[in-house]
C-alpha cells in the first residue's frame, strides 16, 4: 500500500523495515516482500531482541539515505494515503516536523470506547495545559522529519515507550523547529492487542513530570 | 528556564496580590466592600479550573471523531492490497 500511493505521487523513496525478533512471523513477511519488490525499496533491519523505540529509529536512520525520514507503525493503524498529504505540507511551508494529529480537523480514531477516548482526552488536555506545545497530537508517531532533525532529536531524547514520542515534539518545540499537522484517522490496532492499563497511565504520568520539569 | 519555574512563577504573583490585598497591603474602597469575598478567591479559582477541564475533556471526547468510514475504506484496500501481492506470488501462512 505504501508503494502504491508512493508510485501515484511519483515520489523517490525506500521503506525501511526494523523488526525487534517479534513472534509473529513479521520478518519472513518482509523478507518475501523484498524478494517481490526488490532490495533498493524494501531495506530490513531485524534486530535479535526488542529494544527500545528510540535506539530502533537510531537504527533505522543509519541507513535511511533519503533527505526526509518517515515514521509510522507497520500495523495499518497509519495509512499510507496520508504521506503524499505529509510531503506536500513540508514542501509548501518548509516545514522541519509534520505529525499526524488525531485531535484536529477530520482527525481520530476508530475502535476506541467512550473510556479509552476520555482517558486519551484527558491525557491530552493536561499536557497541553502543563506544557503548551502548540502540537495538538503528542504521544501520536505518524510523522516526516527532515533527516538531520530527526537525529538530533533521537539523540536528546531519553524516554521510553510513547512518551519518547511526546518527549520528541516537546523538544522540537524547544529547539524552535517549524512544525506542520496533519490530521489524520489512526484505525486501532487490526492485528495485535492494543495496550492501555495502569502501567501505561503511571508511565505517561511520569512522563510529563520529566518533561514538566526538564523543559 | 523549565515548565515548572514558569507555573510556580505564576502561582507565586497570584498569591502575592492576593495576600497583598487580603492583609490590606493595596488598599481601595472594592476590596473592603468586598473583603469576605476575597478571602475565597484562591477557591473560586481552583473550582472555576476544574469546571473548565472538566467541560473541556467532556466536550473534546464527545466530539472525537469515530473514523468508521476510514476504517471501513482500509479493510477494503488490505484485501485489495492482498489480492495483488497473491499475483506476485506472495504466500500468506
Amino acid at each position: 500500500m505504501i508503494i502504491k500511493y508512493m508510485k501515484i505521487s511519483n515520489y523517490n523513496f525506500e521503506i525501511i523495515i526494523i523488526d525487534d525478533g517479534s513472534p509473529d512471523g513479521t520478518l519472513q513477511v518482509a523478507e518475501q516482500l523484498q524478494k517481490i519488490f526488490g532490495t533498493e525499496k524494501i531495506v530490513l533491519r531485524p534486530r535479535q531482541k526488542k529494544l527500545g523505540l528510540g535506539t530502533a529509529y537510531m537504527h533505522g536512520l543509519k541507513e535511511a539515505v533519503g533527505n526526509f525520514v518517515i515514521l509510522m507503525d507497520a500495523d495499518l493503524s497509519h495509512h499510507p494515503k496520508y504521506i503524499p498529504q505529509f510531503i506536500k505540507k513540508q514542501q509548501n511551508e518548509n516545514y522541519d516536523i509534520v505529525t499526524g494529529t488525531r485531535y484536529a480537523g477530520n482527525g481520530g480514531v476508530s475502535g476506541w470506547d467512550f473510556q479509552r477516548k476520555l482517558i486519551s482526552c484527558s491525557a491530552n488536555f493536561l499536557t497541553q495545559f502543563l506544557l503548551r506545545p502548540n502540537v495538538s497530537d503528542l504521544t501520536g508517531s505518524f510523522r516526516l522529519y527532515k533527516k538531520p532533525v530527526l537525529e538530533k532529536l533521537i539523540q536528546n531524547c531519553t524516554s521510553k515507550g510513547y512518551v519518547f514520542q511526546m518527549e520528541m515534539i516537546v523538544r522540537a518545540r524547544q529547539n524552535n523547529f517549524k512544525i506542520g499537522e496533519i490530521p489524520i484517522a489512526f484505525i486501532d490496532r487490526l492485528y495485535g492487542e492494543s495496550k492501555l492499563g495502569a502501567s501505561e497511565i503511571l508511565q505517561f504520568a511520569k512522563g510529563l513530570l520529566y518533561l514538566f520539569i526538564t523543559t | 528556564m523549565s515548565k515548572l519555574f514558569d507555573w510556580l512563577a505564576i502561582i507565586c504573583a497570584f498569591l502575592s496580590i492576593w495576600l497583598a490585598i487580603l492583609y490590606n497591603f493595596i488598599e481601595f474602597e472594592i476590596f473592603n466592600e468586598y473583603h469576605s469575598m476575597i478571602s475565597f478567591v484562591p477557591v473560586i479559582a481552583i473550582l472555576s479550573l476544574g469546571i473548565y477541564s472538566v467541560v473541556t475533556i467532556l466536550w473534546r471526547v464527545y466530539n472525537f471523531n469515530d473514523c468508521h468510514k476510514e476504517a471501513f475504506e482500509l479493510h477494503a484496500e488490505i484485501k485489495e492490497a492482498r489480492a495483488d501481492l497473491i499475483t506476485r506470488g506472495f504466500v500468506f501462512q
